[in-house]
């Protein structure tokens, strides 16, 4: 018997890493074409008619005793089968993160996506900023976010509280894993920003 | 929060992967290294010869021809009807019923998922700064979860919006009597690209065609009832 929080840790876990269907569904019919492909040869070969393109019998023999053209060709496409095998590998072994923040409220189990948690970054600062919500443009990373805020001409920024405002946004949010902001105020402000 | 067995995905993709990667290099180091090409002849000649000797040494009555072939065409029907499957299978794992209580003397009670989830989006619906709600049921370790995607205005608060579905999922316990596990998706997406940002307005604007935002109230339910059909 599996505890709430363990169930919720597996559900957010899923939510926050790539099932990584499509690569897994494109393999599998590739497969399948090539085994349906074979197996059509197979049987032409069988009842005794001519290849659709190579008979399995050729396949073999040439294979086996390569000629010149064939040894040529198989240097730039070996290279190429081997990077695509390269790609595959890695989309089997690294995590697939996906750009997601998860955290917990004694009822629910939250999955924000980065987007919604870097627009309301940007009109908390725009607020704190006094700045309209078209002058602050944030990213949002995994374990950091850069804020970029272009100050209206004339008016300075107060650098300390809006890092402040910030910070105090997002841990009051407790996202998993948690944010650092990095605040970068523009050099040159606009003018009616 | 769908069935998909993440690990059979990735275990096909190191295979294929791991396949492709030997395949591919073996054959341009065989291509580059000048004495590899005549190892490769004596060593897949060899091969050939010994296929050839099985063939002929396993012969489908009077046809002449080996039922090694047969044996081939099963084992590639097998492979292409497991394929199937496995694609088939992405994805899987919503389901439709929300909990059975346990039987008494008068009977059983057994609840739709729909139930939940079109309560849930009717007390969502009316929310100014959510574009879309979206309510489904999964299966997760044999009970049911309830999943609750919204689509947020641009600038929307995560903890206004988690607040919000809070108070609307604790009407909905309020109202099965028990607890059913919940999952809430706050995205954003093309739609809150376009639609703008959150009204600077009284924080409990209401549209006029929703009056009823209260979490799953009574009367909210009973809406539900009758535009359900059953």
């Amino acid at each position: 018997m599996t505890t709430p929080a363990t169930r919720d840790r597996r559900v957010l876990r899923r939510e926050t890493h790539s099932p990584r269907s499509g690569f897994a569904i494109g393999i599998a019919l590739l497969l399948i074409v090539a085994s349906l492909y074979l197996a059509t040869e197979v049987v032409l070969q069988l009842i005794g008619r001519d290849p659709v393109l190579l008979s399995p019998t050729e396949a073999v023999h040439a294979a086996a005793a390569p000629s010149e053209v064939l040894r040529r060709l198989a240097i730039p496409t070996g290279i190429g089968v081997a990077l695509l095998g390269l790609v595959l590998l890695l989309a089997a072994l690294l995590p697939g993160h996906r750009m997601r923040h998860t955290l917990s409220t004694a009822r629910l189990a939250v999955v924000i996506d980065d987007e919604v948690i870097a627009s309301a970054l940007a009109r908390t600062t725009a607020i704190a900023a006094g700045v309209a919500p078209d002058a602050v443009r944030v990213t949002v990373g995994r374990r950091s976010a850069s804020i970029h805020v272009t100050p209206t001409s004339g008016i300075q920024l107060h650098r300390a509280r809006l890092s402040e405002a910030a910070v105090a946004a997002l841990d009051q949010i407790a996202l998993r894993p948690s944010i650092h902001p990095r605040l970068f105020i523009a050099a040159a402000g606009r003018v009616g920003a | 929060m769908t069935s998909t067995n993440r690990g059979l995905n990735r275990l096909l993709l190191a295979f294929s992967g791991i396949l492709l990667l030997a395949t591919g290099t073996a054959a341009a180091l065989v291509a580059i290294i000048p004495e590899a090409p005549d190892r490769w002849r004596e060593f897949a000649g060899a091969v050939v010869t010994r296929t050839e000797v099985m063939l002929s040494a396993t012969p489908l009555a009077a046809s002449g021809v080996s039922w090694m072939w047969l044996v081939l065409l099963v084992v590639i029907a097998l492979l292409v009807v497991g394929l199937g499957r496995f694609i088939v299978r992405q994805g899987r794992g919503s389901t439709s019923h929300l909990l059975d209580a346990t039987p008494t003397d008068h009977g059983q009670t057994r609840v739709d998922a729909a139930f939940a989830e079109q309560a849930l989006e009717q007390a969502l619906a009316g929310q100014a700064e959510f574009l879309g709600v979206h309510a489904s049921t999964y299966r997760v370790n044999g009970a049911s979860m309830l999943r609750v995607g919204i689509t947020t205005r641009r600038g929307a608060a995560p903890l206004a919006v988690i607040s919000t579905v809070e108070k609307a999922v604790r009407g909905l316990d309020h109202t099965l009597g028990t607890e059913i596990p919940v999952l809430v998706q706050i995205g954003g997406g093309f739609r809150s690209r376009i639609a703008g940002p959150v009204r600077l307005g009284p924080a409990d604007y209401r549209t006029p065609h929703h009056p009823q935002t209260s979490p799953a109230s009574p009367s909210t339910r009973t809406t539900h009832l009758r535009r359900t059909p059953v």
